[in-house]
């Protein structure tokens, strides 16, 4: 009997992808489109209420947890998070943000708001900061954005999710 | 026993508090509601909303909650109201008993320049400062031409950083003085400042100190925190690897003198700073029960907690005199913040959790799987506290537990302190305030993903696939039947009254 799972998945910023195929009691896994296929073990510990203890070789024994589009696994002393996307060329760059706007990334206050409207704002520019567990977090531009709105002052509380920051439209092509 | 505080010190006092026997009563956050604080104790009382105005910070609802309760005596744990004079004396007013120093107390010991004169008085070293007026420009840069540079503007009643400025140069001193000022206001509403010499390479060595209402005061030994990340400590121990019995008596003498001096009664926590060749001077007086304090209970084998309930029930301190340490401890602080985006706080639901359990080993937590960090509070998840019969063992022992470890959903700052660890210079324990600045600086956590990582990711949905998903087909729309999802039917005692 063969089984396989096809996994897309986005971690530490990048795509990867696995094919893990078993037969008979032989695990193969071929990694990001690798022509070579790897002969691995896996065993089930147990199954978890949304995932599974593993003895995985080589590596150890993992933890698996699912969260919704979410993977955690804890292997070897660390902690990863992998997000399950679609199938993509491997080496095609991530993709941006196309919101029209930012969010605050956490509930907090609004410590510093860094723009105006009408402000020009290179990727990775820092907007505003937001403070939470007396810590500050800058919420940057996921892309060259031009600033329409601000809608947020310091000292707002705001939520997470909540809009702090509309771009206007897009600028027509090659326009700084 | 009403403890008016939350996470893993709620846990570790209530727990301390029922093995005295008395009644243990929680005080929550909406969002706490199930916390592990909450099932640590005999009953719990919901303050409020998740702000910790509207909470842990609100004086009326606390007081109220312990009137309910027919609670007897507060316990504030640290952070929060813990140094509050006012709300000491608010408890003290609504007849109850404060597990602390006297609210007079606090006042005097929480005011830098207050306490700096009391050390003085005591004989205690302190450093070379000016706590004037700073209004007057010329006189201010001529006494810190006196003080010399580098130099610190602090807050009078500031702490963790707030309110302080490095001064390098004359240059840069009516600037600092005016920004120090300004932030002091804001946090502390006394924008009184001060200045005084900056030492570069000293270490934060602290004396534990207990005094009873019979006029005893003994100390407990040290505890080294020079390991800080922004005036945040990130690993303690004790002893200190830079302190010897002689030095130990000498520092111990010292604060027992300022205790002596303030009338204190309760625990509390000298901070000195302590040169090369043995020289220390008074930096602060902390009034309350300190994070750190594991790694004193381990080394004398004390329940600080039993004391505190000990000397505030009026009995008088079972000893005279500290016993010498036994063996090492350390304390590592793991948070819920991503080294990996500049130690960003996280917040979201604990997916998994395992602490280790070996020897030599204790943990405090306020952790339980299921639980929603909330995003209001600090982001103190646990402490993992290694004790050995030497600094190396407990060392290796810290590592292990370290390694043991697993929580999944928030990121936290494991890698960061297992880094630490393994640092040659901690290794050596050659330490300063500047180690993290000296030696952290280039840390990057390892974002690397082995083929390992994939491979049990992928195994785990081909083997223990989720019910109803098959095998090769993932919906992001799925949310996982979690059991904490499915606990709709638990109960906290939340109500005045409810069943223990």
């Amino acid at each position: 009997m063969s089984r396989s799972v096809r996994r897309h998945y986005e971690v530490a910023g990048e795509h990867r992808a696995i094919v893990l195929e078993q037969v008979g009691a032989a695990l193969r896994a071929r990694i990001d489109g690798s022509a070579d296929a790897l002969v691995v073990d896996a065993k089930l510990l147990r199954a978890l209420p949304s995932g599974a203890e593993l003895h995985v070789v080589p590596g150890g024994r993992a933890v698996v947890v699912r969260d919704g589009p979410r993977v955690h696994v804890a292997l070897g002393g660390r902690t990863y998070v992998l997000d399950v996307v679609a199938a993509r060329a491997p080496g095609a760059a991530p993709a941006v943000s196309d919101e029209p706007h930012a969010t605050s990334p956490m509930t907090g206050v609004v410590a510093k708001v860094l723009v105006a409207p009408g402000a020009a704002v290179a990727a990775g520019g820092t907007l505003c900061v937001v403070e939470a567990m007396k810590m500050e977090f800058a919420v940057d531009a996921p892309r060259d954005v031009v600033v329409d709105a601000v809608r947020c002052a310091v000292g707002d509380r705001v939520d997470i999710g909540q809009v702090l920051v509309t771009y206007a439209a897009a600028a027509p092509e090659g326009a700084a | 026993m009403l403890v008016a505080n939350r996470g893993e010190i709620a846990v570790r006092v209530l727990r301390g508090v029922r093995e005295a026997g008395l009644e243990a009563i929680a005080v929550a956050s909406e969002p706490d509601r199930y916390a592990a604080h909450v099932h640590a104790a005999d009953r719990a009382v919901v303050l409020g909303e998740g702000p910790a105005s509207d909470s842990y910070l609100n004086v009326d609802k606390l007081l109220a909650a312990a009137r309910d309760t027919g609670a007897e005596a507060i316990h504030p744990g640290y952070g929060f109201l813990s140094e509050s004079a006012a709300f000491a004396r608010r408890v003290q007013e609504a007849g109850l008993v404060w597990i602390g120093p006297a609210p007079d107390v606090i006042d005097a010991l929480g005011d830098k320049v207050r306490a700096k004169a009391t050390a003085r008085a005591a004989g205690v070293p302190v450093c070379p400062g000016y706590e004037g007026d700073v209004g007057d420009a010329a006189a201010v840069a001529r006494a810190a031409d006196e003080v010399g540079y580098p130099l610190l503007v602090k807050a009078a009643a500031g702490g963790g950083g707030r309110g302080m400025r490095i001064v390098r140069s004359a240059r840069e001193l009516p600037e600092a003085l005016e920004g120090a000022a300004r932030e002091a206001a804001a946090a502390f509403s006394s924008g009184r400042v001060f200045l005084e010499r900056y030492v570069e390479r000293a270490r934060h060595v602290e004396i534990q100190i207990v005094g009873d209402a019979h006029g005893g005061v003994v100390h407990l030994g040290e505890r080294e925190c020079s390991v800080q990340r922004r005036y945040q400590k990130v690993v303690e121990e004790s002893p200190s690897p830079a302190v010897d019995a002689a030095l130990r008596a000498r520092m111990g003498d010292a604060a027992v003198a300022l205790a002596r001096a303030a009338g204190y009664v309760g625990a509390g926590t000298v901070e000195f700073l302590l040169g090369e060749g043995g020289a220390f001077h008074f930096l602060e007086v902390n009034t309350r029960l300190q994070v750190e304090h594991p790694v004193t209970e381990c080394v004398t084998g004390l329940d600080l907690v039993r004391l505190q309930l000990a000397v505030a029930a009026g009995e008088r301190l079972p000893f005279a005199q500290a016993p010498a340490p036994r063996g090492h401890a350390f304390e590592l602080r793991v948070c819920a913040e991503d080294p990996a985006r500049n130690f960003a706080p996280q917040a979201g639901r604990v997916l998994h959790l395992e602490l280790p359990q070996m020897p030599g080993v204790r943990v405090d937590s306020g952790l339980r799987a299921g639980y929603e960090i909330p995003p209001h509070y600090d982001s103190l998840l646990l402490k993992l506290i290694a004790h050995g019969p030497d600094r190396e063992t407990a060392r290796r022992r810290a590592l292990r537990a370290l390694d043991a470890l697993v929580i999944l959903g928030p990121t936290t700052n494991a890698a960061y302190l297992r880094a630490i660890l393994e640092h040659e210079r901690f290794v050596a324990g050659d330490l300063t305030t500047g180690f993290v600045r000296d030696h952290m600086a280039d840390f990057r956590a390892d974002t690397s993903v082995s083929d390992a990582v994939l491979v049990a990711a992928a195994a785990a949905d081909l083997l223990a696939p989720e019910s109803g998903a098959a095998v090769g087909a993932t919906s992001a729309a799925d949310v996982a039947p979690t059991p904490w999802r499915t606990l709709a039917a638990w109960r906290t005692h939340d109500e005045p009254g409810g069943a223990a």
